[in-house]
């Protein structure tokens, strides 16, 4: 048995830096504004919540694709015909509601596809079905990087996106590693704003059965797996269990280290580069590759924003003696 | 002579309009408009498309932009003030300033891998710093186009 080789690259430990960020953080919101305790997690707060997926029990039936249609049902995009001409003509449409049935990749109807690899490793045949959705990152771009506020991360994990506010700019689509998100043009806020020159819709993901969770129950998908190749629970655990499930079976984990860490580990008796390479990726097919940390830049700048303030305000007070100074010494 | 100008050399209000006006760039560029409108394609300017450019670029000179304001606030409560007043206008874009480092505080904290806010709280850090950067870049232009745009002017007049 070899060890287990989380599929991706490794990312410096990061804890004494969050550490102080976060104490940064605590004394100078408590400065700044009353916090609703409620709505913000910071020390002490529960962990957060993550899934395991060992691709090696998946049949492929579809129970979670459709368990997921049903549940979210709801949620999906009531879009309004016609839709409002956009400006500039370069701007294009997505309408996915005459192919709402469609199951062979995410659209804003379909949040959970299951892709199939097949090819052989070792010698040996394999089919492998990995069940596809938004992996929940740790320090999602696509949250972060929301510049109307759409898209956030829960501090149970889930990262979801306000389809009340969402534009369907896109952008969270773009930033994300696997391009998950997916746009329905002629729906949400944009149409009540300035439908031509901004906007295009509504950006539609996995959002984990937020409301279920909420209320103690399992996302649909795991609910209803025959075969329970899905797990949930905090990360820690999550984490441990994956890697004892991939070293039971000298396997692999990708999730781990991706991005800087998702909260979805999926385990497979196959290397995840071989994979990759069988399957069939692109729009609404997400890859199985090795993930930097897209965020890592602007995290390590935070401490720029932290300094900034403190060496101006450094600076002025030794302006402002010298200033002082040089004034008594005139008076003289 | 502690006036204004001797305090605050020239370099400094070029530097700082010079991250005003980074960080209303990088700030635009935040949302989906520069490929949209066409402006990535002008040759050179690909990386107006580039988010994560962007958003490196909003951080650095959110960092200049701080550490000069930091540093002028120093100035004008341990010396300035004993000589000269903020204007009108001033106090309006120092409102406004404030408004944008207070909602761009926790817009980097949300950031944070550690933090979490809910929904609601999320949507009004994000569009409270956009009306804050709305409100500063109309004063600013009222401030210069009706000639007030000094911030200070002296107590006592010679």
């Amino acid at each position: 048995m070899h060890d287990v080789k989380d599929g991706a690259v490794a990312r410096p430990s990061t804890l004494s830096r969050r550490t102080f960020l976060k104490t940064a953080g605590v004394v100078g919101a408590a400065a700044v504004l009353p916090m609703n305790a409620g709505s913000v997690g910071a020390a002490g707060r529960p962990e957060e919540l993550a899934t395991v997926l060992d691709i090696s029990q998946c049949i492929g039936c579809g129970a979670c694709v459709e368990a997921c249609r049903e549940i979210n049902g709801h949620k999906h995009p009531k879009p309004e015909k016609p839709f409002p001409e956009m400006f500039p003509k370069r701007v294009q449409a997505e309408d996915w509601t005459e192919r709402r049935f469609t199951d062979d990749r995410l659209t804003p109807f379909n949040w959970l596809y299951i892709q199939t690899a097949a090819g052989e490793w070792n010698g040996k045949p394999f089919e492998l079905h990995i069940p596809r959705r938004c992996l929940h990152c740790q320090n999602p771009p696509c949250a972060n990087l929301c510049p109307w506020g759409a898209a956030l991360r829960q501090a149970d994990g889930i990262v979801r996106i306000n389809e009340k506010i969402c534009l369907g700019g896109g952008k969270c689509r773009d930033v994300c590693p696997w391009e998950i998100p997916q746009r329905q043009t002629g729906v949400g806020l944009y149409l009540d704003l300035m439908p031509r020159i901004a906007g295009n819709g509504v950006m539609y993901k996995c959002d984990r059965c937020y409301q279920r969770v909420a209320q103690g129950h399992e996302p649909a998908c795991i609910e209803v797996c025959p075969m329970h190749i899905q797990h949930i629970g905090p990360r820690s655990e999550m984490l441990e269990l994956a890697r004892k499930l991939a070293a039971d079976m000298d396997g692999y984990v990708y999730g781990a280290e991706e991005n800087g860490g998702a909260n979805t580990f999926y385990v497979s008796p196959v290397p995840f580069d071989v994979l990759n390479a069988t399957l069939q990726t692109g729009p609404g097919r997400p890859h199985l590759k090795p993930v930097q940390d897209v965020m890592a830049k602007a995290e390590n700048l935070t401490w720029a924003l932290v300094a900034a303030p403190l060496a101006g305000i450094a600076a002025g007070l030794l302006t402002g003696a010298r200033a002082m100074a040089q004034k008594e010494s005139g008076h003289e | 002579m502690n006036s204004p100008k001797s305090l605050i050399p020239a370099w400094q209000t070029r530097l700082f309009a010079v991250s005003v006006f980074v960080l209303a760039i990088s700030g635009l560029g935040q949302m989906p408009l520069f490929k949209r409108y066409y402006i990535a394609d002008i040759p050179g300017l690909a990386w107006t498309a580039d988010f994560f450019v962007q958003h490196v670029l909003h951080y650095v000179a959110a960092a200049v932009f701080l550490a000069l304001v930091a540093y002028w606030a120093v100035i004008h409560l341990r010396v300035l003030s004993r000589t000269c007043r903020i204007t009108l206008w001033g106090r309006l874009r120092v409102a406004a300033v404030a408004a944008l480092i207070g909602s761009g505080f926790f817009r980097v904290l949300k950031n944070l891998p550690e933090w979490s806010f809910s929904p609601e709280a999320v949507m009004l850090i994000g569009w409270s710093h956009l009306a804050a950067a709305l409100l500063f870049g109309v004063l600013a232009l009222l401030a210069r186009v009706s000639g007030n745009s000094a911030y200070v002017t002296p107590r006592f007049p010679e």
